[in-house]
């Protein structure tokens, strides 16, 4: 590895991070350095420097680019990369400010807190905190799952001189909870595609909210009648397993019913069409209580 | 022009100013729907504003069974992406019923669904879902993103 691979003419506060206390076995910083200011968000690679290859680093990079992606999402406060140096090796992100009304220190302050309390969740096995995307999730299970096992110990996030450390624990708590099945009474609505006996009479409904194929097994007898709505849309009603996501994963105990397609009305069509009725917010806010 | 998101949650509040025709409120949120039918922003909902407006609908109670069919098809239109209650909805609602001023169920479910579909703004005419959670907040419809042209 050789850098900087990518540099940029700000740097405001790298003196600032270069200065920081760094464990030997370091071997990649990332520095998240705030514009003229103190508090700093550092992530840190651990473990032992020489035994990292190339592809691993590259890996974590892109898990903490991720994480502070969610992070920071919603605050107005985006983190470009400002420069890598793969021999040191050090990320510099630089915060770019969506707008004149965004207060900076009030955006890093819950950035901070949110990456604090989701390492916290990760390593307490308490789940996946809501703000990480099931991609970064998906990402950070793949990229810990050699934590403590190899070269890398884990990853740290430091915010403000406070270290939460990423471990073979994370990746425990992500095995978890990304293979954590739901059941419930439940429906599917979406286009039969396929019906058969094999491996148990089901048939494969293309869910049209997740856009993906869901078993769905039914009573033999049930079918042939089945088999009749071969590209049709139905919806199924039964007991319906999703994975963490909510997503439909099966459904058993089956019944099929033909759903067809609703028929088109136009917003405008819709336009005062029920002219009259109680005023809506009053209306719901009764409705709903509170 | 409205500085918008592309992708938003609604509440039931907008779709009953605009069926309704409510003065002060029509217009915008008639504009927020047509940006979401020319695809100009993406629209989601809990499930449970379906039934919210066909209840609503019900103290209209419209006689013409052919605005019934149109209202049901309407609920059904492919701009509205509705999200399904399931357990991580629930759970992220219960939190924002523990962490915020947000008073009931129902309106947690739509702050919930913006934090599933991972939207900023939740719209609405009703100034007690201008929560503040992970990110998300109450708006009203803020006008047409694209000129609008009444013919």
């Amino acid at each position: 590895m050789s850098g900087p691979v990518e540099a940029s003419s700000r740097s405001s506060s790298l003196s600032q991070a270069e200065g920081m206390i760094t464990p030997e076995s370091q071997v990649g910083v990332l520095y998240a350095a705030r514009w003229e200011v103190t508090a700093l968000l550092t992530f840190v690679i651990n473990g032992e420097s020489h035994e990292v290859t190339a592809e691993q680093f590259r890996t974590l990079v892109d898990v903490a680019v991720r994480i502070m992606k969610d992070a920071s999402r919603s605050e107005g406060v985006e983190f470009t990369v400002e420069s890598l140096h793969a021999s040191a090796p050090t990320i510099v992100w630089q915060p770019q400010v969506a707008g004149a009304e965004v207060d900076v220190d009030d955006a890093f302050t819950k950035i901070s807190r949110r990456i604090d309390e989701g390492v916290t969740m990760l390593e307490a096995d308490q789940g996946v905190p809501d703000w990480m995307a099931a991609a970064t999730a998906n990402a950070l299970y793949q990229a810990s799952s050699d934590f403590g096992e190899g070269s890398v110990d884990g990853v740290s996030f430091n915010t403000n001189g406070h270290a939460r450390k990423l471990t073979r624990q994370t990746y425990r708590t992500l095995d978890r909870v990304l293979h954590e099945q739901t059941d419930a009474i439940g429906s599917v609505t979406g286009t039969l595609v396929t019906a058969t006996l094999r491996k148990g009479a089901h048939v494969t409904v293309q869910d049209e909210i997740h856009d993906r194929g869901v078993l769905c097994f039914v009573a033999k007898a049930e079918l042939r009648e089945a088999g009749q709505l071969l590209g049709e849309r139905v919806t199924v009603v039964g007991n319906l397993r999703r994975d963490y996501l909510g997503r439909p994963l099966q459904v058993r105990n089956s019944r099929i019913e033909a759903t067809p397609e609703p028929r088109r009305v136009t917003v405008a069509e819709m336009a005062g069409a029920l002219a009259g009725g109680p005023d809506s917010v009053t209306w719901l806010r009764e409705q709903r209580g509170g | 022009m409205a500085d918008r998101s592309s992708r938003a949650v609604v509440d039931a509040s907008v779709l009953l100013a605009f069926l309704n025709q409510e003065e002060g409120r029509f217009t915008k949120s008639r504009e927020l729907l047509t940006d979401a039918e020319a695809g100009r922003l993406e629209l989601w909902a809990p499930m449970v504003i379906q039934v919210e407006v066909a209840r609503w609908s019900k103290d209209v109670d419209p006689t013409d069974p052919e605005t019934r069919a149109k209202l049901d098809a309407f609920l059904d239109s492919d701009w509205l992406h509705v999200v399904e209650v399931d357990r991580r909805m629930a759970r992220i609602a219960r939190d924002v019923v523990a962490k915020t001023a947000v008073k009931t169920g129902v309106d947690a479910l739509y702050v919930a669904t913006a934090v599933i579909v991972e939207a900023r703004t939740v719209y609405t005419w009703d100034d007690r879902q201008q929560a503040d959670y992970e990110g998300v907040t109450g708006a009203e419809p803020p006008g047409a993103v694209a000129p609008q042209l009444d013919i």
